[in-house]
């Protein structure tokens, strides 16, 4: 079952999308297995066997008609906090940003860290958080050709988005800088650093200090 | 306790169980067995919790030897050259029953046949760690399963000591096998409106079902590719906003030629869905292989959900 928010709602719709996930993750409809926000939708996927699936969308219908009177737009998200080097060993693509945006390096540093970030949700990849926020001045298309390989913790810039690569993929994001943070651990608790709804800021750190918060990492 | 040592891992084998639904929100995927009903099958037959793992094989199985005594069900294909061979005397090994091999045994699997995946299910199912609630392998991401990814030679496989139940004998639990092979048969998949079928030409939507479409060898876990006349899709560029996805959604990216997500799909995509393969033909989906030609029948949800109970209650029926 695949909800579809009208695309002409309201503008708030990624704090709609995010209550109403939290609402149905909270209400435990039986046979739920996964509740997934998307973009424009959430999707709830259910085992037919096990319950009525007629009974089942009646409670979900239920619980949506609710959504309005419960929505309320004052809580304050969580926010973290996400260490970053910005050297140019770990920021391949930065100097090209910078040239297309008549910025120097330095100060796409200081707007990449002086923002507040949404996360919209996960996908693509275990861990891998869309965040929302990004200043104008440095929206950048991708790659033309993705890189075969990126290494896990790499930060990366396309359009309009900005996120980290939890693990080693081919790529096709700007990168320009590294977290020494295991994004993702599927043996941790919590498995992934971020979740929906999260707000996340960007810290730079140096190379001595990212080398030492790797070291504590254990990173493999 | 150790139960066997690979000599070949064949082409591609990976541990998996039922999977790890409930994940997705984590961008993590289900994984679990391509063919959910030959897990069902085999460890059913060999009186195994439903969700005990197996060890997945693709085209080309592989080959063993037992390092204890077992007892092993092959199912979701025909394994027409899988042998034991035991002191020099090989004798086949069929598809669809429980075998008890003894220390020594050499098993060779060979190609997987009619179909492009079976299951190897052991009694007490392949103990590895749990990762997630699940024993299945994710390969895009290395964790879970056998150490994160495919076996390879040399490699130790661990299964859980259970009480030893008395073998299954050939009958009912065969017909379950035969009943299986003949369902994997079917080459019409059947599918239900996507989440963006509204760009679907009114043309495009009746022309998907009657173009015949062929199985790419660039085929994965991750999504089945399919090779066919290139699809439009009315009045769109080719990039969406990213939305959740499901096994057996079909995705049509700019180059017009449709993808099958598979159980390793990423957890969203940015092309359009325009239709879902319902979860009745997924077995048809793991069994696929490159070349296989396939076309695609609309139906309603009344229907798809018919269509898996009733295959739900037939699979059960044969262990009543």
């Amino acid at each position: 079952m695949h909800i579809v928010l009208d695309r002409d709602s309201c503008r708030s719709d990624t704090r709609l999308i995010h209550h109403i996930a939290r609402l149905l993750r909270a209400a435990n409809v039986p046979s739920v297995q996964d509740i997934v926000p998307g973009s424009t939708s959430v999707l709830i996927a259910f085992h037919d066997s096990a319950v009525d699936p007629d009974e089942v969308e009646n409670i979900i219908h239920d619980l949506l008609s609710r959504v309005e009177s419960s929505f309320t737009n004052h809580s304050t998200p969580p926010l973290a906090v996400i260490p970053v080097c910005y050297d140019p060993e770990f920021a391949p693509d930065l100097p090209d940003i910078a040239l297309a945006s008549n910025l120097s390096a330095a100060e796409v540093v200081a707007l990449h860290t002086g923002v507040e970030y949404d996360v919209l949700f996960l996908g693509f990849q275990p861990g891998f958080a869309y965040l929302t926020g990004l200043p104008a001045s440095l929206h950048t298309p991708r790659l033309r050709t993705p890189r075969p390989h990126v290494e896990p913790g790499s930060v990366g810039i396309a359009d309009d988005r900005t996120g980290i690569y939890p693990s080693a993929s081919p790529g096709g994001w700007r990168l320009i800088g590294r977290t020494p943070l295991r994004m993702f651990d599927a043996t941790r608790q919590p498995p992934a650093l971020l979740d929906f709804g999260q707000r996340v800021r960007f810290v730079s750190i140096s190379r001595a200090e990212f080398d030492s918060i790797m070291q504590s990492e254990r990173f493999p | 306790m150790i139960a066997l040592r690979i000599i070949d891992p064949g082409m591609l084998t990976t541990v998996q169980d039922a999977g790890r639904p409930g994940f997705a929100s984590l961008g993590v995927p289900p994984s679990g067995a391509a063919n959910p009903l030959a897990l069902l099958i085999g460890n059913r037959i060999l009186g195994n919790d439903l969700n005990a793992a197996a060890l997945e094989a693709t085209m080309i199985g592989p080959t063993f030897e037992c390092l204890a005594s077992l007892s092993l069900c092959i199912i979701g294909a025909s394994v027409p050259h899988a042998y034991i061979e035991r002191g020099g005397t090989r004798t086949p090994l069929r598809p669809g029953v429980a075998t008890a091999l003894s220390v020594g045994d050499r098993v060779c699997i060979g190609p997987t046949g009619s179909s492009s995946r079976c299951l190897i299910c052991l009694h007490g199912g392949i103990a590895c760690q749990t990762v997630l609630t699940s024993r299945s392998t994710l390969l895009s991401t290395a964790f879970g399963g056998h150490m994160g990814r495919a076996l390879r030679a040399e490699d130790l496989l661990e299964i859980t000591s259970a009480t030893f139940l008395p073998l299954v004998p050939p009958g009912p639990s065969h017909d379950a096998h035969v009943w299986l092979e003949h369902l994997l048969e079917r080459r019409t998949l059947r599918i239900l409106p996507g989440m963006h079928d509204n760009l679907l030409a009114s043309t495009t939507a009746s022309s998907l079902t009657q173009a015949q479409f062929r199985v790419s060898s660039q085929s994965s876990r991750m999504g089945i590719r399919l090779i066919g006349d290139v699809m439009s899709l009315a009045d769109f560029d080719g990039r969406l906003p990213s939305e959740p996805t499901v096994t057996g959604a079909v995705q049509v990216p700019p180059d017009g030629q449709p993808i099958i997500l598979g159980p390793d799909r990423p957890t969203t995509g940015g092309y359009p869905m325009i239709a879902t393969v319902i979860e009745a033909d997924w077995p048809v989906l793991a069994s696929l292989k490159p070349a296989d030609q396939i076309t695609f029948q609309w139906v309603d949800i009344a229907s798809a959900r018919r269509a898996f109970d009733t295959q739900q209650a037939q699979c059960l029926s044969f262990f009543d």
